[in-house]
């Protein structure tokens, strides 16, 4: 009886951080886009969703190296990132951060239907990179896909952390989302800083797209739901935050993979959407306080 | 140096300044003074490139300021310590300073000794390198503020209000700081309310009324005349 909630537990813990692993990955995009811009972006989703389409149908159909195969998803998903800047710059100069904030999800939606024109509506998949052979712990499996999108995952926000920290354009990147017009006397260059935070933050998404789609699939509308995690995640542990997006995303996964293991499948989604309403009416600061100022400014997108 | 040419800047239909014309030499202090509203601070912010003038000129050395991007000013040899220091508050005092070294990124050893010379200046900046700026005293923000303005290597610094809320012995600190930048070459205008202080320290001084100079000259004489002494101080100087 013991051994069974041991295994269990393990299971539990394995599968939260590889769950975990992935919606931080969009956790921490959607904060570094905040970050820069104050704008929430729902086409977060999207860079995971592009990228493990890609994969998918270069190197699963067409037989591409994986390297080739992840290296042009990578140029798809930076290209993106670029365009949904350059969209959601030119409409901050008309219209408020929530109708930029609307435009995402705009973004997000024409993106989807794109997804399913150039591919079409079913899921797809590759093989994982290192077999399906599951590895035992106990009695608790986990699959060698999993190890490989904890790593990645851990990889990355580990090297994001390292580089907001500890390089200059890192830190410049942190001065402007924390003062543009401060940022601008020192002669950084605010607009460039806004590009690059989309770009690292479609990267994320296209490393998230890259090593779960052989585990989880992914379809031409999957983008949306991860882009609703990914913002819960946010959200709970504290919009702008770093290491809040991670801790929340782990504490979602902790949440559905508990709530999947004890009760049902079919009520996987209710933990996410029952925080994102309790944490916006209780706790819209979330866990670590994120940033302190709301009141964004407008014109953070238009300066030059 | 910095030559201003019927500078105007309105917010809407308010006028903030209303055809401003003024020069700085090399290596002079500039004082710039006036009363809450006299329009100092904008033109701090125009000179900046953080307000757009309605009409007229700004230039530094041979470059017309107003048809570059902002950013470009720092790498134009302009620095500024703005209205309310604007530090980078949640990241440490070090990471400040380099940040105020941006322009010059590439040139590690340049910064190293700008560096030393800012911790040389502020020995308190050296003790506090690893403190976030938001925790502070006033006095050591306002320090920050002019450090990391002096990290990219200005040969023209702009300050507005530097002595604004902080205690005397602080404000003597600071206006003895602005001193020795002149003494290693850096021309400095300076936007204050406390005439008296400014004044002294000052080579040239103009005053701002409503948007408009009202007086200029040598800063001991503009000092000598009554109506400065009464405008900014209501009677006694310090």
């Amino acid at each position: 009886m013991s051994s069974m909630i041991l295994v269990d537990l393990i299971q539990i813990v394995m599968t939260t951080l590889t769950v975990g692993s992935m919606y931080a990955l969009v956790a921490v995009g959607v904060s570094l886009i905040y970050n820069a811009t104050g704008v929430i972006n729902f086409a977060q989703g999207e860079f995971v969703m592009l990228s493990g389409m890609t994969v998918a149908s270069l190197y699963g159909t067409l037989g591409w190296p994986l390297p080739a195969a992840v290296a042009a998803a990578l140029v798809v998903v930076v290209l993106y990132a670029a365009l949904l800047m350059a969209i959601t710059s030119a409409f901050a100069a008309r219209i408020s951060l929530i109708g930029v904030l609307i435009i995402t999800i705009g973004a997000s939606i024409a993106t989807q239907g794109a997804a399913a024109r150039i591919w079409d509506s079913d899921t797809h998949r590759f093989p994982p990179f290192s077999g399906d052979d599951p590895i035992r712990i106990l009695d608790a499996t986990i699959t060698p896909q999993a190890l490989w999108i904890i790593g990645v995952s851990a990889i990355c926000i580990a090297g994001l952390i390292w580089f907001m920290r500890s390089t200059i354009t890192g830190k410049a990147m942190r001065a402007c989302a924390l003062d543009k017009a401060a940022a601008t006397m020192v002669g950084i260059p605010v607009r460039t800083t806004i590009l690059l935070s989309f770009v690292l933050s479609g990267l994320l998404g296209a490393a998230g797209g890259i090593v779960t789609t052989p585990l989880t699939t992914i379809d031409a509308n999957g983008g949306m739901l991860l882009a609703i995690k990914g913002f819960t995640a946010a959200m709970l542990g504290g919009m702008g935050s770093i290491p809040g997006a991670l801790l929340g995303a782990l504490l979602i996964a902790l949440v559905e993979t508990t709530t999947v293991t004890f009760a049902s499948g079919a009520y996987k989604e209710l933990p996410t959407f029952t925080i994102i309403i309790l944490v916006l009416l209780l706790l819209p600061r979330g866990l670590v306080g994120g940033r302190h100022e709301t009141g964004l400014h407008h014109d953070d997108l238009t300066r030059t | 140096m910095l030559e201003l040419v019927n500078l105007s800047v309105s917010y809407g239909n308010i006028s903030a300044l209303k055809g401003v014309s003024l020069k700085v030499e090399p290596g002079e202090i500039v004082a710039l003074i006036g009363s809450n509203g006299a329009g100092k601070s904008t033109l701090i912010k125009a000179c900046a490139g953080l307000v757009r003038p309605t009409a007229g000129e700004i230039h530094l050395g041979g470059t017309n300021l107003l048809r570059e991007a902002p950013r470009r000013r720092a790498a134009l040899g302009m620095a500024v310590v703005p209205e309310n220091r604007r530090l980078f508050g949640e990241m440490s005092v070090r990471d400040n300073l380099q940040l105020g070294a941006y322009s010059q990124r590439h040139d590690r050893k340049a910064i190293a000794e700008d560096l030393a010379e800012v911790f040389e200046l502020f020995p308190r900046l050296e003790e506090r390198q690893s403190q976030r700026a938001m925790t502070m005293s006033g006095g050591e923000q306002q320090m920050l503020a002019i450090g990391r303005a002096l990290m990219s290597r200005p040969k023209l610094v702009l300050m507005d209000e530097p002595s604004i809320g902080l205690a005397p012995k602080i404000v003597s600190l600071i206006f003895g700081a602005i001193k020795r930048m002149r003494e290693h070459g850096i021309t400095v205008l300076l936007a204050e309310q406390n005439a008296a202080a400014t004044l002294k320290i000052a080579d040239r001084a103009y005053v701002l009324e409503l948007g408009r100079v009202t007086m200029s000259g040598k800063a001991l004489e503009l000092w000598e005349t009554d109506k400065v002494r009464k405008l900014y101080l209501g009677g006694e100087a310090a």
